[in-house]
This record gives C-alpha cells, structure tokens and sequence, in this order.
C-alpha cells in the first residue's frame, strides 16, 4: 500500500531526526518482520481483491498488535510481550506486532507532522488493528495509556470508539483493579494468556470478521470468554458498605453486570495450566539497542506461594508452577546459540525457591565453562543457599553485589507482614557472602506496613548496625571497613487481592517522618540509604484501589502532561494533585482510609484465584502477629487458587535426574518433555 | 599458541544507517557468538571476545564499507567462516566477504584513514538549481572556515581543506524504485587517527546554503582505505574492497 509506504517513510525521516533512533529499527536478529509482513502483505493483498480461495484466507488474517506502554528498551525487556507475540505467531490466520511509546522528542514531532502512532514491524497504523493489547505494567504507567491512545489517534474513551476501531485490552500485572481504567478500555483479560490465547483470538475474530456488528454487541458477546472483563457492561450496584462519601468515591459499592448484557458476576483469572510444558525460551529477537535486560531470559519457575501478606504478584500468579531442569538445560544452551547473547538470567518471582536450582546451576556451570557467559540470578532469598547459588555462577569479576529483602527491621513486623526471615539467616547470608568474596549487599525494606512503629522503623537503623558489628567482629579490619551495605527503602502501598487490601497507607508527611527517622538512625560509615519518593507511592496508592471515579483524574492529569510518569523522570505531584481536585476527588481518603472487611471494593468482582475468606484470616493473622508456612513446601494453607484453576503446585523438588540427562542440546527432546509433565506434583489445594 | 585473525566486511544500509558505533560492536559480538566461531577470550578482569573494528561511522550515515577483525584460536575454512558470519548476521548488519591476515597487520582503526563519501540528493530538492551549485556549495564549505564539532564535551575546531580532498564527483542517477532522479555527490575524507571532521557535518555545511536539511538526504560511506602518506595508492582491507567500491 502505497500510502502505509509513504507514512513509514515519513516516519522514519522523523526517527532519523530524534534521540535513540534504533529504538524504531525493527529488524532485530530474531524478529518477526518477515514472518508478520508476509501475512499483513497477504492480509491487504487478499483483501483487495475481495477475498476468496487462498487470498481469502489471508484476508481474513486477524491484525493486532500488543503494546508497553513506555520506551522499546523497557518493552523489548518485557517477557509477556515477547511471549504473546511469538505465541500469535504460532497461531494460523493471527498476526501480532509490537507497539512502544517513541520517546519525548519523537512524539513531539510525529504530531506535528500528523504522523500516528505506528507499530514496529510493518508500520501499520495503530488505529488500523484489529486488537491493540496494552500491558499495565504499574499503576504509574497508567496515563502512558492514554499517550498511546491519542498517538494512535483513537478517540481516549471507549464509548466514543466504534468498530472501526481497534478493540483495545488491557492486562499484566497491575489489571486486577482495571476500575481506574476502566472507560479507556474495551475489556480486560485478567491473567495469563499463554494457554488462553487460542481461545481469545477465536473469540475475537468471530465478533471481529463478521461485517456490520456494532462496537457494543461485539463486547456484549465477548463478556462470554474465559478471562475478559468487558467493563462497559457492569455498573455500580449497591452495597452493603457504608454510603458514598464526600471523597467522591464511592464507600462499598460494588461493580454488577447490568441487567440483561448476561455479563458474569464474577470474572475469573485465567491460569497458564500448561505453563511448565510451554517452551521456556519463547523469544529470540535481540535487540540493536542496549535494553534494560539485555540478556537470554529464561523462566524458570511461575508463582510464589512464599505468602509475603504485601505482595500482589505472591497473590495474582499462584500456583507455583517449575519447570523440569533437563528441559531448562536444554532451552536456555539452544536459546544462547540461537541469540548469541552472553548472559542468561533465571527469572521467576523467587527463583532460589526453584527446587533443583543447585543442580541445574552446577550443569550449565559446567556446559558455559571457558565460553564467557555469566548466569545471573535476579533475587536471592536470605539463607547460605542462595549464596552458595550466587557462588555457583559468579566468576570473580562478576562479584559486583549480593541483593536480598528482609523488608521490615523488626522480628515482630517481619512476622506481620509473613517474612518468614529471621535475623540469624539474615546474619548467616551476610556471612556467608563476606567470606565467598562479595564486598556489598543491597538490602530492600518497606516502612509504612500495617502495626508499624517508630520501634520498627529505628530496628532496621539497629539491624544494619548489627550486621556491622557481626562483620568488624568475624573478619579482618580490611574487610569490614570495605564492605559495604546499600539499603533500599520503599514505601507500602496497600495493593487489591493481598492480605493488606483493607489497610490504610502512610500519609506522605508520616512517610517523610519516618525517612527522616530512620535516616538519622543509621551508622554513618559503609551504608548508602536510597528511599522511593513519598509522593510518587501516594498516587499510586490512589490508582491501585480507586474506582472507576479516578478516571477522570488520570485523564487530567495526563492532559496536564503526566503522560510518562512512571518512566521519564517527570513526576509532578502538584500536576496529580490539581487533577484530584478537579475531578472532586478526595486522594488521600482513597490512599490513607481503612477499609473495613464487610466493605465492598471496587475489584470485588474480579477474581484472582485466592478467595477473600483467605485475605481475611492472612489479614486477621497478620494482626495477631502469626505466621504462614509457604504451601508449596509445607500444609497447605487453603487459599483457594489451586481449586480456582484446577491444579495442583507443581515443583521438582524430589526429582531423580539422570547424570548427563539434557545435557547435549539436541539429546534430551522427548524424554525430558515427558518428564516434565511427571513432574513432582502434589496435593496442594484441597481443603 | 598462535591465533588466527579473521578480517570481515559488513554494510549498514538503510535503517541500519540509524546504529550507533556501540551498537554495532555490541551486535557483532552477537553474530560472532551465533556463528560460534572459535573466538579468543581475553583473560582480565571481564573476558570479552577480541573484536577491533575501523573508524567509527556517525549516526545517520550508511555504510556499504564496514570492517572488523576478530581473533580465532583455530583455522576455520574462509569459506565456511563467511557462510556462518552471513548466517548469524542480523538483517541490518549484513556481512559481504572475510579473508585470514597477518597477526602483524596494524589495526583497522589506525590503519583506514580515508573513506569516499557518497550524498544522493532527490533533484526535487534541488529545484531549479543545477549541479554546477552544488559543486560551488562544496568548494565554498571545503576551503571555508572551521567547522565546530563537539567531541568529549569539548567543541573542537576542524578546517575542512585538512580532511576533504578534492575532486567532488558528480552525476545524476534514475532512482527506479522511486521513480525520481537522484543528484549523487562523491568525495574522499581524510580519517586521521587524533580525530577527523565527522562527514556528516560537513555535509550538514555543504546543504545549508542550499537550503535543504540533512534529514532528507542519503549519507553513505562507499570507501573505507589505506592512504600513504604521500597521498599515492590506496589500499583496502579486503581483496574485495575496490570492487565494493563502485556498487
């Protein structure tokens, strides 16, 4: 299409004129532009000469796109979009492409040259898909939202789009209170799209293909697939909370399909069952540019069930789920030869939880020796395992430093917030990496969690000193005074479907004191304090469990210029603030109040998998101050999200592995598939 | 033990015009690794393959002329070395031809210290101006005043007589594909390892009387060769360099 060519010129006579123009580049190693411009060529040839036969077929070819809402280095490093678009690939008559945000001075300029947000591999215009999936990697990203949509030159709200527009989805990890988004969007798929996706592009295509469906009947009929939360057809029913007060949001109202839309009650998380059979590495495309995880990705286990009451993710993608080690072997040496990348990192949400890390971390040691690429391993649990297991992939110039997260100072704060650490662990890893030759740890700790004292903020001033003491006590005086301790603190922020979903945030002037307090605490020598800003996790707290009221105020703020918050550097408090005020919006009562259990909440009707009777007695045990063990190691703690998505844990703890077994890349095929799937699976989820 | 030293020629045309130098180094490292060469490790502190690539190309500028070398612990046949270098090779960075040289050879960024320059221009852009302008526009930049260039957070002076020889090609070529006529401009750079005047920016002074600005033209490194001294023959790195030339 000639004019699809010229607007792609056009395009990049703007790239070549803007910071960081490889970011538009596309023709990475290992991308799919010609595999996506082979059916969009076939998709328009087909559908020019009005389709039938073959061309047909290729006309009928479903067009989208799944888009980050920020840079091409933070997308690129996204896993979900890398596993959504090879997953379409796979998929016949399906074609997905990538979108990212261009940076500040290309978008200046593509408006004013009325060029329109394009995707990455054909340079199609956006508003021409069929689908546009955006992921919401964090609350802060939100308005970068809206900066896609009016790029791509799509009216913002969702009633004013028709079917000539792309069907826009939200998801990722923060769509499971979608209600501050929710006019912006079309629907949301809450959860994990892997096993999901054949469904959901089936689902899309017949409300799609069909000529003359109205926008609005094409989402009443797409309410009926597994995972969608189509929001336009549920509306504020109401509760039995206390009445709407003068915040402006909405005390205990609860979302409800309108009545005759046959919209369901309660849509449900969709759970990648097959996750452990999927191919580990989904994705070869290697970037020109320097991303931020420039390096082989490899997941190696899904969930957590460690039960840290704070944490959303602990919460959204149970079960825990590993993957068989002869098949990670054998993926991560075939996904370096196919990148030539020289790094691979282990991902997961805890990977020294993985059960047979030491074993698979011994076998790609052997396998990488002498060729130059470092493993690395992105967050240790506090115990000599996890040091021995930085031990294990380090080489000495790799020793750059150790992270690990007790998250409070206090034992008794630790046992309220379900940190199963205590301080001798935390003690004997310090040790322990003092004397495997690491000269610095990164410590991450939370103030504002629910019960938190003055006492308990001062305890991690007190704990650092005694790790302090411990060091000048058991090694050289040399040694000691090199080490070094960087302390990270962030804020809490109360996120939906966790156990502190009812607490109240710290107020930013209560944050600032404690920093303070905390800050004048600490020793003075070796230790580096670095805190997240008081007042970027007050608008978080207010977008994370607001209602569909916020809206507005994300609207504003975003025409107010709040576009890339979350990753330019351009925070702007008073910008949010005069937002909240023009909407009639009371933000700290939706960050900062208390809610009580009896009350409805705005994602009440979004279900994740852990049932509410399970936050409430993680909530109340937090109260009391009582522990949880981690369900995958230990009795289960009935949290309902194995029934929700009909497995059980599946780990590989116990496994008999073959010596030599995946160890030529070719050799272990079939018979570590089938091991795999006999992988250690146990009763997790029965009451 | 004695290593071996693969020399290979790669172009960036097109989008690959947009790649900085860091980029390109960091995408060769990765070819190399794919095409799983046999390559030397350094053994310091953090091992890295040694790869030496030539002067550096400025972003925007395109390439048909681009070389590097990278040691080997072991003979590889050139012809099964190039199939694997032009199989690993990302679209962007495609790679033309290789050849074994001598461990004493100097290295490639010293060594090429001259390049010819291509600038095609659309004859649109030219209005009624005719060639013989564009010739003028250039002897005008060429014997001119000092050009600025930021170079390490300092602004440093370059007169361009020291880094553009004369004569300026000229011709116009039938840009089939686009169906336009296109003004095609060559001339040799000096590429002095102190440091030279970039092409770009020279091209940028040449353009601005004529009004036309540096984004709607094609900046293409057509050469990249070993001048002596006394200005006499020139020498490429690759047996194929001269012939790459006029392509």
């Amino acid at each position: 299409m000639s004019s699809a060519a010229s607007l792609s010129e056009q395009f990049f006579r703007l790239v070549a004129r803007a910071q960081y123009p490889s970011r538009s580049l596309d023709h990475e190693w290992g991308a799919q532009a010609a595999l996506v411009a082979g059916r969009v060529a076939g998709k328009r040839a087909g559908g020019a000469c009005g389709g039938g036969g073959d061309a047909g077929a290729d006309a009928d070819v479903l067009h989208g796109a799944f888009c980050y809402p920020a840079s091409y280095e933070l997308g690129q490093s996204n896993n979900a979009i890398q596993i959504l678009t090879a997953s379409c690939g796979d998929l016949p008559g399906v074609v997905a492409e990538r979108v990212f945000l261009p940076g500040a001075d290309l978008r200046d300029l593509m408006r004013a040259e009325s060029v329109p947000l394009l995707t990455l591999e054909t340079n199609t215009p956006v508003r021409e898909l069929d689908f546009l999936g955006i992921t919401l990697p964090y609350e802060l990203s939100f308005p970068a939202v809206l900066e896609v949509l009016d790029l791509a030159g799509l009216p913002l709200r969702a009633s004013e789009r028709d079917q000539s527009c792309p069907l826009v989805i939200g998801g990722g990890p923060s769509v499971y209170n979608p209600e501050p988004l929710a006019p912006f969007f079309d629907a949301f798929f809450l959860g994990e799209a892997e096993e999901a996706l054949p469904q959901l592009m089936a689902s899309l295509r017949a409300v799609l293909r069909p000529p003359g469906i109205a926008r609005a009947e094409q989402l009443q009929r797409l309410a009926a697939t597994s995972g969608l939360y189509v929001p336009s057809l549920y509306e504020e029913a109401s509760g039995s909370g206390s009445a709407p007060s003068a915040s402006g949001q909405g005390h205990g109202s609860r979302m409800a399909p309108r009545a005759g839309t046959g919209a369901p009650e309660v849509v449900r998380r969709a759970v990648a069952r097959d996750f452990a059979q999927r191919p580990a590495v989904c994705s070869t495309v290697v970037p020109y540019s320097e991303v931020v995880h420039d390096r082989l990705a490899v997941e190696v286990q899904r969930g957590c069930s460690r039960g840290c009451r704070f944490c959303q993710a602990g919460m959204t993608y149970r079960p825990v789920r590993q993957r068989h080690p002869d098949d990670l072997l054998r993926e991560i040496l075939a996904g370096l030869k196919a990148t030539g990348y020289d790094e691979v990192s282990l991902t997961s949400l805890s990977t020294t939880d993985y059960a047979q890390l030491p074993e698979l971390l011994r076998r790609l040691k052997s396998r990488l020796a002498g060729t130059g690429v470092a493993c690395s391993l992105p967050s240790l649990r506090i115990d000599t395992f996890s040091v021995e297991a930085a031990r294990l992939v380090s080489t000495d110039a790799k020793k750059s430093g150790l992270t690990f997260a007790p998250e409070a100072g206090s034992q008794r704060l630790r046992d309220v917030i379900n940190k199963n650490v205590s301080e001798e662990q935390l003690f004997d890893t310090v040790r322990a990496a003092a004397a495997g030759g690491w000269r610095r740890v990164k410590l991450y700790f939370m103030i504002g969690l629910p019960t938190e004292t003055d006492a308990d903020v001062v305890a991690i001033a007190e704990l650092v000193a005694r790790v302090q003491d411990m060091l000048s006590a058991e090694f050289d005086r040399s040694l000691a005074r090199a080490f070094k301790i960087a302390l990270s603190v962030a804020s809490f922020v109360p996120k939906p479907h966790t156990p502190f979903q009812w607490e109240a945030q710290d107020s930013r002037e209560e944050l600032r004191r404690k920093q303070q307090l905390l800050k004048d605490a600490l020793p003075r020598r070796g230790v580096a304090l670095h805190y997240h800003g008081a007042d970027t996790s007050f608008v978080e707290g207010v977008l994370a469990r607001g209602d569909r009221r916020v809206a507005d105020a994300i609207e504003a703020a975003w025409r107010a210029g709040a576009g890339t918050d979350a990753w330019e550097g351009s925070f702007n408090l008073a910008r949010w603030e005069q937002a909240f005020a023009d909407c009639g919006l009371d933000a700290t009562e939706i960050a900062c109040r208390a809610r009580s259990f009896e009350e409805d909440l705005p994602w009440s009707h979004l279900s994740v998998g852990v049932s509410p009777a399970y936050l409430r007695r993680e909530a109340l045990a937090a109260r009391a101050g009582t522990v949880t063990a981690d369900c995958t190691f230990e009795a289960c703690s009935v949290c309902g999200a194995c029934q929700a998505a009909r497995i059980d844990p599946q780990t590989v703890a116990g496994l008999r592995l073959r010596e030599g077994a995946g160890a030529g890349a070719e050799a272990a095929g079939a018979e570590a598939a089938g091991a795999a799937a006999a992988a250690t699976s146990r009763a997790g989820g029965g009451a | 033990m004695a290593n071996f030293r693969l020399r290979f020629s790669f172009s960036e045309q097109g989008r690959g015009a947009l790649l900085s130098h860091l980029e390109v180094q960091r995408a060769l490292t990765r070819l190399l690794r794919r095409a799983e060469l046999p390559f030397v490790l350094t053994q310091g502190f953090s091992p890295h393959m040694k790869l030496a690539t030539g002067p550096a190309l400025p972003v925007g500028v395109a390439s048909r002329a681009e070389y590097a070398d990278i040691e080997l612990s072991r003979f590889i046949k050139p012809t099964e070395a190039l199939a694997r270098l032009q199989a690993s090779a990302p679209p962007l960075l495609p790679v033309g031809a290789c050849a074994y040289v001598g461990p004493r050879e100097p290295s490639l960024d010293i060594w090429l210290n001259a390049q010819t320059m291509e600038l095609r221009i659309d004859r649109g852009l030219l209005g009624a101006r005719d060639l013989e302008e564009v010739r003028q526009c250039f002897e005008a930049v060429r014997t001119g005043p000092a050009l600025e260039i930021e170079r390490k957070a300092k602004l440093r002076q370059y007169l361009p007589l020291e880094y553009v020889t004369a004569p300026l090609e000229l011709s116009v070529e039938d840009d089939e594909r686009r169906g336009r006529s296109v003004a095609v401009a060559r001339f040799d750079m000096l590429l002095p390892a102190e440091g030279a005047l970039r092409s770009d920016v020279f091209v940028a002074a040449l353009l601005q009387p004529l009004s036309i600005p540096l984004h709607e033209v094609t900046i293409t490194r057509a050469a990249l060769f070993h001048l002596e001294r006394d200005g006499g023959a020139r020498q490429f790195a690759l047996p194929g360099g001269k012939t790459r030339e006029g392509d």
